[in-house]
């Protein structure tokens, strides 16, 4: 498993503990959200810049974005929002190795349509800054 | 005689139904099919509510007013369209 992975699955982790966001609608799954949802947060990896320095064979540090859908029926999600961020603030190095920061640049980006019901969509960008081995994925340990 | 055949369109049980817009009755035809919303990157599945009758039946200020079809629910008018042919599509939202 690459340190991209282990990051989005911690992330996932994180947002499913107790007591779990969005009625533990929580996934990295790319389906749409069905009807019987009324809040849903979909997790995914976006892009990594990284940076090998000037070591041949030495670690690698990356700058990954990760992109957190908060998909909210009924509402313009702005509880989901907030409850979404203070949970990201809870976990800095998201029990990882490797990772200085989880929470980097963060940037929201709000949507709404009117259909049958009011929906939301409000996605936080982020980055997690981390360093992977030997130029390699794997996590640095 | 043209706007006769246009109501005989909903006298059929299946095609028509019984409804009270702003307060007042009127028949027409209601759809509610599934529908995607594109929010967001895997979108979210809604529904699309219209109800279909004769804009003779269509009051003068209709957007925004309430739409209450028996078994189905109470709407809100969000949207008015005059096919300029005797009938009028009501695209409704939650009251």
């Amino acid at each position: 498993m690459t340190a991209f992975a282990d990051i989005k699955a911690a992330i996932v982790a994180l947002l499913l503990q107790a007591p779990p966001l969005a009625s533990g609608n929580v996934t990295d799954r790319r389906r749409a959200v069905q009807r019987t949802a009324d809040e849903a947060i979909v997790v995914r990896l976006n892009r990594s810049p990284g940076d090998r320095g000037s070591i041949g064979g030495g670690p690698v540090d990356w700058d990954t974005q990760l992109a957190l859908d908060l998909y909210t029926r009924g509402g313009d999600g702005d509880a989901l929002l907030a409850a979404t961020f203070a949970r990201l603030r809870t976990l800095p190095e998201l029990g990882l190795a490797g990772v200085e920061d989880s929470l980097a640049d963060p940037e929201i980006e709000w949507d709404t349509e009117e259909a049958g019901d009011d929906l939301a969509c409000n996605t936080i960008y982020f980055r997690v800054r981390h360093r992977t081995a030997g130029d390699t994925l794997t996590a640095w340990s | 005689m043209y706007e006769a055949d246009l109501r005989a369109m909903f006298d059929d049980a299946d095609s028509g139904v019984d409804a009270t817009l702003a307060g007042s009755p009127v028949r027409g035809s209601f759809n509610n099919p599934t529908q995607r919303a594109s929010l967001g990157t895997v979108g979210i599945n809604t529904t699309d509510p219209t109800f279909w009758l004769c804009t003779a039946d269509v009051p003068a200020e209709v957007d925004g007013v309430e739409l209450v079809v028996p078994g189905a629910g109470t709407f809100r008018v969000r949207d008015v369209a005059d096919d300029g042919m005797g009938l009028t599509i009501l695209t409704l939202g939650k009251a």
